[in-house]
């Protein structure tokens, strides 16, 4: 059985278009997720160190206890956008031999060992380890002694949080009212810890520190994870019909009054599609949480020290900033409309038109995305002026370079289905690789040169003219962008046929 | 009027179409039949310029698809589902086309009235994206769609199959009144070969690519097309 399943996957892989430069992605990736992996681990096992220097008198753990509750609330997000039940898999399996009760043990076991379940392994055995070897000095505190059995309690207790998470998202997914309890008690939460009444997070750090001098309270954890398991096996296996927890959602219509794009003709038209597309579909919508996120990529980079002096670095976070719309979904043009582009093809509407619609988005995002980085004022003028130049870049260059790699990329997109974990990738080609080059390292070699010569502040000018410079030459640069497209047309539309 | 000259397309090396020469005069409703793997989607395709020809023009009102796409403004299909677009309800589907088309709101809406029987109330107003309504109204929306802005030619493949028998009958009346009222030239694919004998008044039958019969439609039609296709 298993076999046969593992056969079909290495067949649907194979068989795909591009299978060449797929593999070659697939091996990058797999570097990627190794590197990341391992950095992750190696920066579990140094973090005793780190929170050891800067905070002496306090075990790290209970430091580190302390902020877990915002680790579970962010991760809890990230599953609701990513993780959803596997309807068509136990769909097909519903009228095999197979009893429910095995169909639905199987979908939940899957999911109990899916790699969103993994970060306890990466992110906290390695510091659980490096703490117990790691005598530290804050003998005076309760952690002197630091106990094997009461930090292996802490980590399977971690595990099992994880594991409650991941069975009360698939029902949250399918029981809004869950969902909007639980949005409630966050917000009420946050507002009694923001005026002091009840601090939850410092409770919730208490309460793991419990866990590790007595492990015996492990089994209220171990509780609450059989009732999740439990509660999620009654109702899916109540639910297991086609018209419930297996039916698509009833969709509420949204975004309907957008008639005020009308005055803009066919381009207002576009637009207008492009605005439901991103809020109607489940991948855009990831998208746009993910090109949200890269409004803090700078926070990584400005704050600590060491990169104050490091000018292109900071260059380089700064066109992250503006940038994560283009990045993220500018990417998947002409992707995004895969699903009917032979539609689009014979409607009487130029690529040219087609193409500046998509501009317009992205202009339109990033400058959304420079007035949202005025918080970045915080770190100086400096690095808010590398920030606007870095934005005149994006909507200057960095659209039309977007568009560019866009067409190269030949993978179908589906709209309405969530990407499992890395699967973004899948609608990624080597092309897209290669054009990350120019989109990155040229504003960071118009900067370096800038300064190299004259100075700093020259060089941020000169990021910031050459978007202008691209504006400038709008008119030349889409004729030649639109004729690139127009020559890979018929590709195109075989590639999205072929998997729709 | 559509020419067709020398029009071949193979994939590689294999000839799946080769059509020498054929005319499809304006404002006729020229039928196409054949079994799966004939040719039909592909020649539809060529015409919309959506595959290109290994050899041959098309030339629609004298404009060569692959050339010049201003034949695009008078043109329009229905191909498959590729053609709609799921996540819009069906107004805003065709408030689309009809933008793309130059047909203000105010006009669609009047305009639309004359398919109210076709949809049956369960097309408009649904408060329903058109990825959630059932396969024939999807279709429904499609055929729809491409009759906006009075096109000079409609293309349509398969467009009664997936629906009910009474919309079927109401397609082929839409058809008929809409090519006699607007001169429109419709290019139809069928495999129900007594729906397309009915509304079309030259049926051509392909087989492996190649042209088999050319025929005026006459009573004989439907009998002869039957007598071929039986085994």
């Amino acid at each position: 059985m298993t076999t046969k399943f593992l056969d079909l996957k290495w067949k649907q892989f194979s068989r795909a278009p591009q299978f060449g430069a797929k593999l070659g992605v697939k091996v990058f990736i797999g570097f990627l997720i190794i590197y990341f992996s391992l950095a992750a681990i190696f920066l579990s096992g140094i973090s005793v160190f780190l929170i050891e220097k800067e905070f002496p008198d306090q075990s790290p753990l209970s430091i580190v206890n302390s902020y877990l509750l915002y680790y579970f609330i962010f991760g809890f997000i990230f599953r609701y956008f990513f993780q959803s039940l596997p309807s068509t898999e136990i769909q097909q399996l519903l009228i095999t031999p197979i009893t429910k009760k095995n169909i639905i043990l199987n979908t939940i076991l899957k999911s109990t060992f899916s790699i969103y379940n993994s970060s306890p392994i990466f992110y906290f055995l390695p510091f659980a380890i490096v703490f117990i070897f790691s005598g530290g000095p804050g003998d005076e505190v309760e952690f002197s002694r630091r106990s094997i059995s009461g930090i292996f309690a802490w980590w399977v207790c971690l595990q099992m949080i994880t594991w409650i998470l991941n069975n009360l998202v698939f029902l949250v997914n399918k029981n809004s009212s869950i969902l909007k309890t639980i949005i409630a008690a966050v917000f009420l939460l946050f507002g009694l810890q923001k005026f002091n009444y009840f601090d939850i997070f410092t409770l919730f750090g208490f309460a793991l520190d419990k866990i590790y001098s007595d492990p015996i309270y492990l089994f209220i954890v171990f509780f609450s994870l059989a009732a999740s398991y439990l509660l999620l096996f009654n109702f899916l296996i109540k639910e297991c019909y086609l018209d419930k927890a297996l039916s698509k959602d009833k969709e509420k219509i949204i975004g309907q009054n957008l008639s005020y794009l009308n005055r803009f003709g066919t381009l207002g038209a576009l637009i207008k599609n492009d605005i439901r597309l991103i809020i109607r579909n489940a991948r855009a919508k990831q998208v746009m949480l993910m090109s949200f996120l890269f409004l803090f990529y700078g926070v990584i980079f400005f704050t600590p020290d060491i990169y104050k002096e490091s000018g292109p670095l900071l260059v380089f976070a700064s066109i992250f900033i503006t940038g994560g719309f283009m990045m993220t979904f500018g990417q998947y043009v002409p992707s995004w409309d895969s699903e009917y582009y032979s539609l689009l093809m014979v409607q009487n509407l130029s690529y040219k038109k087609y193409l500046e619609s998509k501009l317009v988005l992205m202009i339109a995002a990033t400058v959304i995305a420079s007035f949202l980085s005025l918080p970045y004022l915080y770190y100086g003028i400096k690095i808010y002026s590398m920030i606007i130049a870095g934005a005149f870049f994006n909507l200057g260059l960095g659209g039309y370079i977007t568009l560019i790699s866009g067409v190269l990329n030949k993978s179908p997109l589906k709209l309405n289905i969530k990407a499992k974990a890395f699967e973004n990738t899948q609608a990624y080609s080597i092309t897209q690789f290669l054009f990350v080059l120019p989109k990155m390292g040229l504003p960071v070699l118009i900067y370096w040169l800038g300064q190299l010569y004259f100075s700093e502040e020259i060089g941020i000018l000169l990021m910031g003219i050459s978007g202008i410079f691209g504006i400038a030459l709008h008119g030349i640069i889409i004729n030649q962008i639109e004729s690139v497209y127009k020559k890979h047309k018929y590709r195109t539309l075989e590639a999205y046929k072929t998997n729709n | 009027m559509i020419e067709i000259k020398d029009l071949s397309k193979s994939y590689s090396g294999k000839t799946v179409l080769n059509v020498p020469s054929l005319e499809i005069v304006k404002g006729s409703c020229f039928g196409l039949v054949g079994n799966n793997g004939a040719g039909k989607t592909t020649l539809f395709s060529l015409l919309l310029d959506l595959v290109e020809p290994s050899s041959g023009v098309i030339l629609n009102q004298k404009i060569e698809v692959s050339k010049d796409e201003s034949w695009k403004a008078k043109t329009s299909a229905f191909i498959d589902s590729s053609f709609i677009i799921g996540y819009l309800t069906p107004e805003e589907y065709f408030e689309f086309i009809a933008e793309l088309r130059g047909i203000n709101n105010k006009t669609l809406k009047d305009w639309l009235e004359q398919f109210s029987s076709f949809f049956k109330d369960e097309v408009l107003d649904q408060k329903k994206y058109i990825r959630d309504l059932s396969k024939g109204n999807q279709k429904k929306v499609g055929i729809t769609a491409s009759f906006i802005g009075f096109p000079e030619t409609i293309i349509l493949d398969e467009p009664f199959s997936n629906l009910d028998p009474s919309s079927q009958i109401l397609l082929k009346k839409l058809i008929q009144d809409f090519s006699k009222e607007n001169q429109t030239t419709f290019l139809i694919s069928s495999h129900d070969l007594s729906h397309v004998t009915e509304v079309c008044s030259r049926i051509v039958l392909l087989e492996k690519g190649e042209v088999i019969k050319d025929i005026e439609t006459n009573k004989e039609t439907l009998k002869e097309l039957e007598s071929y296709f039986t085994l």
